[in-house]
């Protein structure tokens, strides 16, 4: 601790004991018998040793800075003088001396005045010059600065603050005046005030205020208060903009730093802002203690020590929990309560928070009734009374709730009827109810999942379709060689055994159809008994080598799904053997294009047979023209028609284009053949 | 082993970093080091064992700088950098002027991806898809967003973001951490950092992926997007995925009780006591608590990911792909219930955004993944009385090129990565709703209006949440480090 801060507690005792002093002296005097002047004797020591406490602890203060230096000077020397004429007065007082008693009344006077200036200016320097008498100046309060009047009410309470106090009617030092907007005009000793300085290229006021502290024509003088820097930068606009003395902030430009010192002129208003200034600080321990309970607390903010309290949907709460908060029930201005086991006879506990701003009560038993402990919170404006039991008659409650802003009502069991009446004799509340349907009437239902083992089967294969929603009705189509086309309802699982298009989808009350969701199954009717690749697929799209082909599942358009063999900057050749010699007439190549991914469709297919599994003889060979310029992603199929031929061993040769074309992104790069399935017929 | 030998070896077991940081303040402070459990080498804030915190992780601030306008986050981010110009930004000059160059006065010297920079002409390309206003401010929207188009009146657009990167991973790392080099905590963790968390059986920063359908093998996303950085691991991001794991390893194994579990844990926490004491390393009371953490997420992780309960009238609203696990619209409905959680950050990446080529097809995807149940969100959080205490942002992490990246056909065309403006929407507590901030010139290439920043935008994140984004500091590597690095300013035009 500083010595100096203890000179507050002392000054105010020799002031006391030698006023009583004094009096004792003029009582003792009076009085006939019997004489004691011990008592005044001591009462002086007391006084005069006070007296040098307050000396030394003041001389400490006094060094710490911050004062007006020239005050300071006069506070402390007439301290100094009063006090050694105090310790002067208690030897006079002690002496016998006919001289001294002579003297001692005089000097108790002359004491006394001293006492009387440094309490004077220790008083101003604490509170200020013309603490006693002058008239106090009234700072404008700024609600909205933007429509604040630049020199009323920012300019001229900042030259009152920092300069006014020496440029006044009474002293008017430098011949200059700062207490209106003629004053300014006029000028001073110096000359014009405002007009610019053609060796500084400004204002002699900026000028002044611009100078190093040191220097002597500094504005305000070294030890005086200093303007901050904001306030500078703030008289620096207004000089800027030809000190205009009718502009509001919003005719002129601001921006950036200049604009949140604008901003921090405002007064806040808010409910928030005129509690802070009236409550208690919420010690750290309290908080803590909260959240030892399983409730959270939080401030709001540094300058406001203000609560928002949660529950944390507790369902646990009881009357202990709010007794905990009713200690520093004024603070709290927020409250959640909702999801928590509050109802009417637990809400009870609420009726001392009455400082409560906004209160959340969602998803809580409470009934009209409850609202009865809450409908005097005057300050409360926002109101979440989402899925509780409170009606239209609870709305009644609400009425005096003045400054009620929001209301929240979705699912209670209000009616538009009584919701409407209420917000006509309360315009200013936002009531939130249900978003309209009309926003997701256009919802669509999601398609009907098709599950089947797989896209290729050998004899059948059974189906069964999906939906997420219960009561949603799912249509199917089959188009296979019989070209039945009539949507069917799904009742539970069904099987086909030709190659079919299944076409699938699902309605349900309330909602748009779903999209159809389609797939192809395919009949395989040749069974293969291997594949051994010619061609050696991209490490990383290898799949399960020739198998990959045979394993009757596709591939996605997710390239990377392990279902596709990849062909970099080559063609690809394969061998399926049979595991019996079989007719084959067709053969399905599917096949994958991602030109962004560089990967193509096929260009051409060429199908050699074996009959004996050694020697082979050429069936079919097909050229495709090339991908005409397009990006789009697609899964492909491709028929082979060939002569019916019975066959052991099958070669296959997929011809690739290569490289990329001329129009790709990267032309003549080299490019993908991605394959998945083959199947035969 | 000695006593001798093993105080000796006490005294040797510091990590690197640790054992710098000592010899620096002389071996006296070894040795004082090693007697006091290190409490004086601790970093600011942080401290916590579950014996003096008993809620979870506490923010190092005692309260908000100034009041709060929100209590939580939940960050749409649609990875890939979607296409302004098909979405928000409404360019009738760009169909009128189809096929003809980018004027060089418009370009000025952008750089250029290496996608692009190799083509010889850069030709203009309007939206293929409609544009319409809505709302009572008379927001333009794209056709392909019909659901946020009857939002409009509760967003809030802005057309005048810009970047400074041009590739996907280092725009992101800039929007998520404040540079666009990797190292630097993420939104999430400097909120976790700062306020802490109010729930605490869930961590305050949880992130939810999901793939677009417009690409769905599309970049991948860095676990470090969601990383704590220099910060405590504490408050690193923890993924929830869609599977039957939730958080991966947070189950116990078969056969462990949940009070063979406890005793475990409390048997661990005395060892990692132990630890600490010896090493006073930060990074053991951080894992002492992460154990803790797990262990409550056992219980509170299947409640919130489980939907079943949510009405079918809740699934209408964020569309039937809600129903399907790791779908953007599942996600955003898991959002909403973690927002009921009091988590205060809530990430969500939307990838495949990324349309080089095939835009046209690929983007009317995406929005279809992402429109309705970004629309719903808002809507649901409106009518519980949480919107006006929760932020919303949708938007990725740039825009992309008026001018096609490779051929332009009649109806189709790609678009390049574009840092100099793009478009992304806010709503929510303290925003202003139904306005559209910043313009864009007529090609959709400059801002001509009210330039937003990415350190702007993370400033008035974090002023939305009651911090000056120039206090929020942690001292790491000599130098205080903030997420807006040295810049920004809050966009107070759009704040209420």
């Amino acid at each position: 601790m500083q010595l100096g801060n203890l000179h507050p507690l002392f000054v105010h005792l020799p002031i006391g004991i030698l006023l009583m002093a004094f009096l004792m002296e003029l009582y003792y005097r009076k009085k006939p018998e019997p004489k004691d002047n011990g008592i005044v004797l001591f009462t002086l020591g007391i006084g005069a040793i006070s007296s040098l406490l307050s000396i030394i602890t003041g001389w400490f203060l006094g060094d710490n800075g911050g004062y007006d230096e020239q005050l300071l000077d006069q506070h402390r020397w007439i301290a100094v003088a009063f006090s050694v004429g105090s310790i002067a007065l208690f030897f006079l007082k002690k002496s016998s001396a006919n001289q001294a008693q002579k003297f001692y009344l005089p000097s108790f006077v002359v004491v006394l005045v001293l006492l009387t200036l440094t309490g004077h200016y220790g008083g101003s320097l604490t509170h200020g010059e013309d603490f006693l008498f002058a008239t106090k100046y009234e700072e404008p309060v700024i609600e909205n600065v933007e429509k604040a009047a630049v020199f009323s009410e920012i300019v001229q309470p900042i030259l009152q603050r920092k300069c006014v106090s020496c440029h006044n009617a009474g002293k008017a030092k430098g011949g200059l005046l700062l207490e209106s907007e003629g004053n300014l005009m006029a000028g001073g000793d110096s000359g014009s005030l405002l007009d610019s300085l053609e060796q500084e290229g400004m204002s002699l006021l900026m000028h002044r205020l611009h100078l190093p502290v040191e220097n002597e024509e500094h504005m305000p003088p070294k030890g005086k208060v200093q303007l901050t820097s904001e306030e500078v930068m703030l008289l620096e606009w207004w000089m800027e903009n030809k000190h205009c003395f009718d502009c509001l902030v919003e005719d002129l430009h601001h921006e950036g730093k200049l604009t949140s010192a604008l901003e921090a002129l405002e007064k806040d208003t808010s409910s928030e802002a005129l509690l802070a200034d009236e409550v208690d600080e919420v010690p750290e321990d309290f908080i803590t203690l909260l959240s030892q309970n399983d409730i959270s607390a939080q401030l709001v903010s540094e300058e406001m020590p203000l609560l928002s309290v949660n529950f944390l949907k507790r369902k646990n709460l009881s009357e202990a929990d709010f007794e905990l908060l009713v200690s520093y029930k004024e603070n709290v201005v927020g409250l959640n309560l909702g999801h928590t086991n509050l109802d009417d006879e637990l809400i009870k506990q609420l009726k001392p928070f009455k400082n409560l701003i906004k209160l959340q009560l969602q998803h809580t038993q409470i009934t009209n009734a409850g609202l009865n402990e809450i409908k005097r919170f005057k300050l409360l404006e926002s109101l979440n009374l989402y899925s509780t039991e409170v009606d239209d008659a609870g709305l009644d409650q609400l009425s005096k709730l003045s400054k009620l802003k929001k209301l929240f009502v979705w699912q209670t069991p209000m009616t538009s009827e009584g919701l409407a009446a209420f917000k006509e004799q309360h315009r200013q509340v936002e009531i939130q109810g249900q978003i309209a349907d009309s926003v997701f009437a256009a919802s669509t239902l999601g398609p009907p999942t098709i599950v089947a083992e797989h896209e290729i089967f050998m004899d059948s294969i059974q189906i069964s379709l999906e939906q997420f929603f219960d009561g949603a009705k799912l249509h199917y189509v089959l188009e296979d060689s019989q070209n039945d086309t009539l949507p069917k309802e799904y009742t539970g699982p069904f099987y086909i055994n030709e190659t079919t298009t299944l076409r699938t989808f699902a309605t349900l009350e309330g909602w748009e159809p779903s999209l159809e969701s389609t797939r192809n199954f395919l009949k395989s009717r040749v069974e293969v008994d291997k594949v051994s690749l010619g061609t050696t697929p991209h490490p990383k799209y290898s799949g399960n080598g020739g198998e990959t082909l045979i394993d009757y599942s596709r591939g996605t358009i997710n390239f990377v799904d392990g279902r596709w063999l990849g062909f970099e900057g080559k063609h690809m050749t394969a061998t399926v053997e049979f595991k019996e010699p079989t007719v084959v007439s067709r053969i399905a190549v599917g096949s994958l294009s991602v030109p962004t991914n560089w990967i193509f469709r096929p260009v051409g297919y060429t199908v050699w047979g074996s009959v004996d599994g050694q020697s082979y003889t050429r069936l079919k060979s097909i050229d495709l023209p090339l991908t005409a310029p397009s990006i789009d992603i697609e899964r492909l199929v491709y028929d082979i028609e060939i002569p019916p031929t019975i066959l052991k061993k099958i070669r296959l040769r997929v011809k690739s284009q290569l490289k990329n074309p001329d129009w790709h992104p990267s032309p003549g790069g080299k490019s993908f053949i991605f394959l998945d399935e083959l199947v035969f017929n | 082993m000695s006593e001798k030998k093993i105080l000796d070896n006490s005294a040797v077991n510091l990590n690197r970093r640790t054992f710098l940081g000592k010899s620096a303040l002389g071996i006296g402070g070894v040795a004082l080091g090693s007697l006091l459990g290190c409490n004086f080498y601790r970093k600011e804030g942080e401290l916590l064992t579950k014996a003096d915190n008993p809620m979870g992780i506490k923010g190092i601030l005692n309260s908000p700088h100034h009041a709060a306008k929100i209590k939580r986050v939940i960050y749409l981010f649609q990875s890939g950098g979607p296409s302004h110009l098909e979405l928000f930004d409404y360019k009738p000059l760009l169909n009128k002027r189809r096929g003809e160059d980018l004027p060089e006065s418009i370009r000025n010297g952008q750089r250029l991806t290496g996608m692009t920079s190799g083509q010889d002409k850069f030709p203009l390309v309007g939206s293929q898809f409609g544009f319409q206003q809505y709302g009572k401010n008379g927001t333009w929207v794209s056709d392909l967003l019909p659901f946020t188009a009857k939002m409009a009146d509760d967003i809030c657009v802005v057309k005048s973001m810009y970047t400074e990167a041009i590739n996907h991973d280092p725009a992101v790392t800039f929007f998520q951490t404040g540079s666009q080099q990797p190292g630097r905590p993420s939104i999430g963790s400097w909120l976790s950092y700062g306020l802490g968390s109010e729930n605490k059986n869930l961590p305050a920063f949880t992130v939810l992926l999901s793939r677009g359908s417009g690409r769905p093998a599309g970049q991948p996303l860095y676990t470090r997007l969601w990383g704590n950085g220099f910060l405590h691991s504490l408050h690193q991001g923890v993924q929830f995925r869609a599977a039957k794991d939730p958080v991966l390893y947070l189950n116990d194994p078969k056969g462990i009780s949940k009070a063979t579990k406890r005793t475990i844990l409390d048997n661990l926490a005395e060892l990692n006591e132990k630890q600490y004491k010896e090493f006073g390393d930060d990074e053991i009371q951080s894992r002492i608590a992460q154990y803790e953490m797990a262990y409550r997420m056992q219980t509170s992780v299947p409640e919130v990911m489980n939907t079943d309960k949510e009405p079918d009238y809740i699934y209408k609203m964020y569309g039937s792909d809600a129903k399907i696990p790791g779908t953007y619209a599942a996600n955003c409905l898991l959002a909403r219930r973690l927002a009921e959680q009091d988590v205060r950050f809530i990430q969500l990446y939307h990838m495949g955004w990324d349309q080089h080529d095939n835009l046209p097809d690929a983007i009317a995807k995406q929005a279809k993944d992402v429109d309705q149940a970004s629309a719903a969100l808002i809507a649901d959080l409106k009518q519980r009385g949480m919107l006006d205490e929760t932020l919303v942002i949708w938007g990725g992490e740039f825009g992309r090129t008026n001018y096609s990246q490779g051929i332009l056909t009649d109806t189709n065309y790609g678009r390049d990565h574009h840092p100099r403006c793009f478009s992304i929407w806010l709503a929510g507590g303290g925003i202003k709703p139904g306005i559209v901030y910043g313009e864009t010139d007529e090609f959709g290439y400059n801002i001509v209006e009210n330039p937003v920043h990415v350190h702007d935008f993370q400033a008035t994140l974090l002023h939305l949440l009651g911090i000056d984004h120039e206090r929020l500091t942690y001292k790491y590597q000599g130098r205080r480090f903030r997420l807006t690095d040295v810049e920004g300013h809050v966009v107070k035009d759009i704040l209420a």
